[in-house]
């Protein structure tokens, strides 16, 4: 059985590289909360790759503005045709960063407009249950970005799974910390993750 | 005979009949030769004059000449001519043996599976309501066409000689059943399925006693599941059930981490195998189905069907429990070749799970499929017997010749011995 | 009344009788070109160039006749000719007329005598009516036959207009289908610059997205309707004509013209207005360098097919580290299309006005905007190039303002002249004897496996491990390593220098990263040396030709990553696996997978139901729409599908044509020789 292996996608156009610890803080949490096969480390993996297609569920994230190349956008889009997904997270908090305005025109133009998901979309349920929609960081409440506290996630659907997961929450600041300091968290804030892997590899 | 009128009178009737008879024998030589006592026709496809026939029948026996294996109806009246009395025999050069049978398949896409059977090496017109559907050659044992699409029915033919089959109408499809471990492997042996059309639940573990179904799973029975995929061994609870279902007449198919459970032991067709180690530095670059991690299922249990072979090792094999059927796989990770396959990768790994599942999937009884006379030429065998070529030779009138040559002959002798006695020349 | 009086009256008679003649010849001519034309008409539906010119032609030809009739009765106007006529006529005249006419002289009171007694009436009456009759019956005749055409007829002969095409030549109550014919008028929005167009009856009607449509018919429009799916149209009226007018759709849809019982429908397709092309030249790739200032030249190409409104470059400069980044961003050297079809922008970006700092980073890209100003402006972007600012303290090693080529990279030829050495030994291998075939397939072997060496000394040396670039040809020494063991030594390698940033000396190739590219590329040579060496080059060709991909990947996947490697952290998966708390977790399930939208199986089960109804008319309507509904998903089966419609409405036989668009959507049969050894069975 092959196991799941937490991809981080690699792009030439900005520092896809942001949030170094994710992987290994969301591997921690789905090894935790599940019996799910996993690796042990993420991988990267250049977007514009073939090697892609090897990881249907990719992670993407950055400050920076997000310009696919043609090779990027061609893999991504048979990335998504092929039944994977993407999740991408806007280090930046900031709706009026160049990150959030650049990846959305990118992801339109490869894979079509974002929509808001709903708050009780399937997701928000896949293991977790998390009633009121897309938990929030500590970012958010921080007032970090553009001070704002986004009640929605974006989404690409296709043919009733999401194929693109866009968050301006910034999950890659909230996760970006070494696993073994998670003992020290009262309330474990990378559960949300859980979800979006089980949704992954069962939708 | 004193008076020598009267005597004159006899001689001169001697020589009429002798006459006579040899006019007869001479027009009768221009006539078709015909065997004493039979009716030979070339066509006897009218059914008007076998009706004919069965009131008044030309003859005491039939010798029947095909150009075309004869319909069913025309077949049933020769033999009710048979049993009436009449005998019949048959001939015909060149009769192509032709059969054809049409089933259902078990496909949300639909399509029908054509066999046919007949003379090595012929080429099989297929051809629908429509118009052409394709043609298959025949190996030593016939052909196999899967026909996506069929109109109304199918015929076969080969030269003249042709079958027809009703399209049998779909039945509808019951859901199938997918259990195992949440993964990509699953993930996408149910997005291929339900791609397909398949209305298809899922139990997939995410953790100890705890499933993410999707669908709604029910009670494994015929009439809610076609066909249930075990793909490891998170199946394993359920294999007591699975085994009812199975024996019940439902389809099950085990993935490569399925076939070494102990609890599916008495089901399997083949093996429990083993893995085969295959050089995997570095390249997980899958473009095709021989790229995938092998599971060898040798050896074959003994009333399996071995399906397909990879680098010489059983990678697919099935057989038939009680009322159902099981198939075992032998290729791992083949959501690694929809996804790193080439542009065809993506329906081709839909349409091989969808393939699998149509290998063992429950499908109810529907109408249509059975030719009404599946294979003529061995029908005709079968009711009338092997051929038997008419008698060409046989003198005009049989046997009525030469008592006709007797007769004449004695009137020529009497009328002589009459006027040698008399004294006239 | 005297003589001369008399012959004057007589040819003031015989000059109307001519001109009366010439008239009828006149219109008789005109009348009869026009009848013929109109019956030609009727039978053929001239196009308008032709009803034109025959009106004109029947014109000139009726004034002509006119002309020639009369000069050739020119004669009536003479009084001499009349005389002439009268005594040839008269022969009682005895040359007495012409003699008083003529003023020949002798006595005039004798020819007088004689000329008042001869009455010429009678013959003067039969000329007149022999001269006048003919023309005039002709010339009623044919304007009567002409006045008895339907109106249709009479009104396209009488006065052609070049869209009076619905008009059929039968007039109204002759044809049987008031839809047919339809003429559609197509008016393109004005940016494209596209000339407007009728089509007469169209089955289908395809144009750019943003025109306008106007369907003409001439039908009695009390009751008819007209909708474009679930919404209705208007339907304007004008006399015994009806216009309906309505913008092209974004999505095909099917036009419904409904008149009691009768229907039509029309397919409408769109034709989207593609967005611009745009190339950025230069700068070529993404880039790295050290200065603050200088210039960079920008160059980009930009092409549509109905003109570019502008176009321009537009740069993004991203300042900061860590979590804290600002963002300026500007467009530059912006620059009207003029509506040209292809435009070329070209500027030099001035590093110094940006005001740059170390660590800053360049995007810029070109952009393009059409004149598509009905369905929005049609915007595309070039690829973006990256243009980084390399701070002060990092790698002074880095000087490249482009990507160098991997050193590996020299092995590309080297694979290809191998691939191709075997490929040709594999075509001639039925030629040639087997040692022979063993001997040059060695022959490659040691080749190929110089060439991994080569590539071996590569990775180890990006590693920062000992290796030697020379390449030893034919030498098979314990420095020979399998795959696994290359693996073993470069995990081992990359482990031992600890995860640092590499550094390199000036004189060593600036490649940063192990590549996985060329490990691969490394395990096709392997594998690809073990067939050659047993004489199997049929079998090495696969291998070879992975490693020569993989090798174009190394080349891809070189990029210059300046910031280090992040140590990646392993998680103890046996240590936290389940350590979590589960109390609150709980899947909730979800309903069975939805496929939406018109797949194959749903196509083809429409499909077949149509054709159980064919040849029925509702079975021609309901293969129109679907056909419409296939032009997403199964494009090759709705241009399949237009003949068959096409060739069904016409009465024709479309059996080929179904049968070619269901072998489009189905699929081909799959025929094996054999019977299989389990039902079912793929």
């Amino acid at each position: 059985m092959s196991e799941f292996v937490f991809a981080t996608a690699q792009y030439e156009s900005g520092d896809w590289d942001s949030a170094p610890l994710v992987p290994a803080n969301v591997i921690d949490s789905v090894a935790r909360y599940t019996s799910l096969a996993v690796a042990p480390t993420g991988v990267i993996v250049s977007l514009g790759s073939p090697d892609l297609l090897r990881y249907p569920l990719v992670f993407l994230t950055g400050h920076l503005p997000v310009r696919f190349s043609q090779a990027e956008s061609r893999m991504l889009g048979e990335l998504i045709g092929r039944g994977g997904m993407l999740f991408v997270d806007d280090h930046n908090h900031d709706v009026d960063g160049v990150f959030h305005r650049t990846a959305i025109e990118e992801i339109a133009r490869v894979a079509g407009p974002l929509n808001d998901l709903p708050n009780d979309h399937p997701l928000y349920s896949a293991y977790f249950h998390f009633t009121g929609g897309p938990p929030t960081t500590s970012h958010e409440l921080n007032g970090w970005g553009d001070n704002l506290v986004h009640k929605h996630l974006q989404a690409v659907q296709r043919e009733g799974r999401i194929a693109v997961l866009y968050s301006s929450k910034d999950y890659s600041s909230e996760w970006n910390y070494h696993p073994e300091t998670k003992r020290f968290n009262s309330v474990d804030n990378t559960r949300f993750a859980v979800n979006l892997v089980v949704y992954a590899l069962t939708r | 005979m004193r008076s020598p009128a009267n005597r004159r009178a006899l001689e001169l009737l001697l020589r009429a009949v002798a006459f006579t008879g040899l006019i007869w024998l001479i027009a009768g030589s221009f006539m078709p030769h015909q065997p004493a006592g039979r009716v030979s026709l070339a066509e006897p496809s009218r059914l008007t004059l076998l009706r004919q026939w069965s009131l008044n029948p030309p003859a005491d026996s039939l010798s029947v000449k095909f150009s075309t294996t004869p319909e069913a109806p025309v077949l049933d009246w020769l033999v009710a001519l048979r049993r009436a009395g009449t005998g019949v025999t048959w001939s015909g050069a060149g009769l192509a043996p032709l059969a054809l049978e049409v089933e259902s398949r078990a496909d949300p896409a639909g399509g029908v599976l054509v066999r046919a059977g007949g003379a090595p090496d012929r080429s099989v017109a297929l051809r629908d309501r429509l118009g052409a559907l394709d043609s298959l050659r025949l190996g030593r044992v016939g052909g196999t066409a899967i026909v996506p699409a069929a109109e109304g029915v199918i015929v076969a033919s080969v030269h003249a000689e042709s079958v027809t089959a009703v399209v049998p109408v779909g039945s509808p499809l019951h859901r199938i059943l997918v259990l195992g471990a949440a993964g990509w492997e699953s993930k996408f042996v149910v997005t291929a399925l339900s791609e397909r059309g398949w209305v298809v639940d899922a139990r997939l573990t995410v953790a100890p006693r705890l499933s993410v179904t999707a669908g709604s799973p029910a009670a494994l029975d015929t009439s809610a599941y076609a066909a249930v995929i075990a793909l490891d061994s998170t199946a394993s609870g359920q294999s007591d059930a699975i085994t009812r279902y199975v024996h019940a007449g439902g389809g099950l198919i085990l993935g490569p981490d399925a076939v070494n459970l102990r609890a599916f032991r008495d089901l399997l067709p083949a093996g429990p195998g083993h893995a085969v180690a295959r050089p995997s530095l570095l390249v997980e670059r899958v473009t095709t189905r021989a790229d995938l991690p092998i599971h060898d299922l040798a050896p074959l249990r003994p009333n399996a069907v071995s399906l397909e072979l990879a680098d010489g090792h059983l990678v697919a094999a099935a057989r038939r429990v009680g009322g159902g059927r099981v198939l075992a796989l032998g290729l791992g990770e083949t959501w690694r070749w929809r996804m790193q396959g080439d542009e065809s990768a993506l329906a081709a790994h839909r349409a091989w799970w969808a393939a699998n599942v149509a290998a063992v999937a429950y499908l109810p009884v529907a109408g249509g499929g059975k030719p009404v006379n599946p294979a003529p030429l061995a029908s005709l065998y079968q009711a009338l017997g092997p051929p038997v070529e008419a008698n060409e030779g046989a003198s005009p009138g049989g046997s009525k010749s030469w008592l006709v040559l007797l007769s004449v002959m004695v009137s020529l002798l009497g009328e002589w011995t009459s006027r040698r006695l008399r004294g006239a020349v | 009344m005297n003589a001369r009086a008399r012959v004057s009256a007589t040819r003031q008679q015989l000059s109307a009788a001519v001109i009366a003649a010439s008239l009828g010849w006149g219109l008789a001519v005109a009348m009869t070109l026009l009848l013929l034309t109109a019956l030609g008409d009727l039978a053929f539906e001239l196009p308008y160039e032709l009803r034109a010119a025959a009106r004109g032609v029947a014109i000139f030809m009726g004034v002509a006749a006119t002309l020639v009739t009369a000069f050739r009765s020119r004669g009536a106007w003479r009084l001499g000719s009349v005389a002439l006529w009268l005594e040839e006529n008269a022969p009682t005249l005895n040359y007495a007329l012409v003699t008083l006419i003529l003023d020949a002289g002798g006595s005039t009171e004798a020819l007088e005598d004689h000329v008042a007694r001869v009455d010429w009436r009678a013959p003067l009456r039969r000329r007149i009516g022999r001269g006048t009759v003919t023309p005039l019956l002709v010339a009623t005749l044919a304007t009567g036959a002409f006045l008895l055409l339907p109106t249709n007829a009479l009104t396209r002969v009488r006065s052609p207009r070049p869209d009076d095409g619905f008009l059929a030549p039968r007039g109204p109550g002759e044809s049987s289908d008031p839809f047919h014919p339809l003429q559609v008028r197509i008016i393109p929005p004005a940016y494209s610059g596209l000339a407007g167009r009728t089509l007469q009856d169209p089955l289908a009607v395809a144009a750019l997205q943003g025109s306008r449509l106007q369907i003409e018919g001439h039908a009695s429009a009390e009751t008819l309707t007209a909708g474009v799916g679930d919404s209705s149209l208007r339907v304007s009226t004008n006399g015994d004509r009806w216009t309906i007018s309505l913008p092209m759709p974004a999505r095909p849809r099917v036009l419904t013209l409904t008149t009691g019982t009768r229907h039509r429908l029309l397919t409408l397709e769109p034709e989207p207005d593609s967005i611009p092309q745009v190339h950025l030249l230069l700068p070529s790739r993404d880039t790295a360098r050290r200065d603050l200032t200088g210039v960079v030249q920008l160059d980009a190409r930009a092409r549509d097919d109905f003109g570019l409104e502008s176009a321009w470059f537009e740069y993004i400069i991203s300042s900061g580290e860590g979590e804290n980044f600002t963002f300026r961003s500007g467009v530059i050297s912006r620059r009207s299309g003029d509506n040209k079809q292809s435009l070329g922008i070209t500027t030099a970006l001035s590093l110094d006005s940006l005001r740059l700092a170390g660590g800053n980073v360049i995007h810029v890209r070109a952009v393009a905007r059409d004149r598509n100003t009905s369905t929005g402006p049609g915007l595309a972007a070039s690829e973006t190039r990256t243009i980084r600012i390399l701070r002060p303290d990092e790698g002074d090693s880095v000087s490249v303002d482009a990507m160098a080529p991997a050193q590996g990279d020299s092995s590309l030829l080297s694979q290809r002249m191998l691939l191709l050495l075997t490929e040709s030994l594999q075509r001639r291998r039925p030629r040639l004897r087997r040692d022979t075939v063993i001997e040059e397939s060695r022959a490659i072997a040691r080749d190929q496996s110089a060439l991994r060496r080569r590539v071996a000394d590569v990775i180890f040396m990006r590693l920062g491990g000992e290796g030697s670039a020379e390449e030893s040809e034919g030498a098979e020494g314990e420095s020979e390593l399998t795959p696994e063991a290359l693996m073993r030594a470069a995990s081992d390698t990359a482990m031992a220098n600890g995860g640092k940033p590499l550094d390199f000396s000036e004189d060593e190739s600036p490649v940063v990263a192990l590549n996985r590219p060329l490990l691969e590329a490394y395990n096709a040579m392997w594998d690809a040396g073990r067939e050659l060496e047993i004489g199997e080059p049929g079998r090495a060709i696969p291998h070879m030709r992975a490693a020569l991909e993989a090798i174009q990947h190394a080349r891809q996947a070189e990029r210059l990553y300046l910031r280090g490697q992040p140590k990646p952290v392993v998680v103890d998966l046996a240590r936290v696996r389940l350590a979590g708390k589960l109390t609150d977790a709980n899947p909730a399930g979800t309903g069975p997978r939805v496929t939406g939208g018109e797949t194959t199986g749903r196509l083809l089960d429409r499909f077949t139901a149509v054709l159980e109804l064919l040849p029925d008319e509702r079975a021609v309507d309901s293969l129109t729409v679907l056909r419409i509904d296939a032009l997403d998903t199964a494009p090759g089966f709705a241009q399949a599908l237009a003949p068959a419609i096409a060739n069904l409405r016409a009465g024709r036989d479309a059996t080929e044509s179904l049968v070619q668009a269901r072998r489009l959507l189905a699929g081909p049969a799959a025929t094996t020789t054999g019977l299989p050894s389990w039902s079912g069975a793929p």
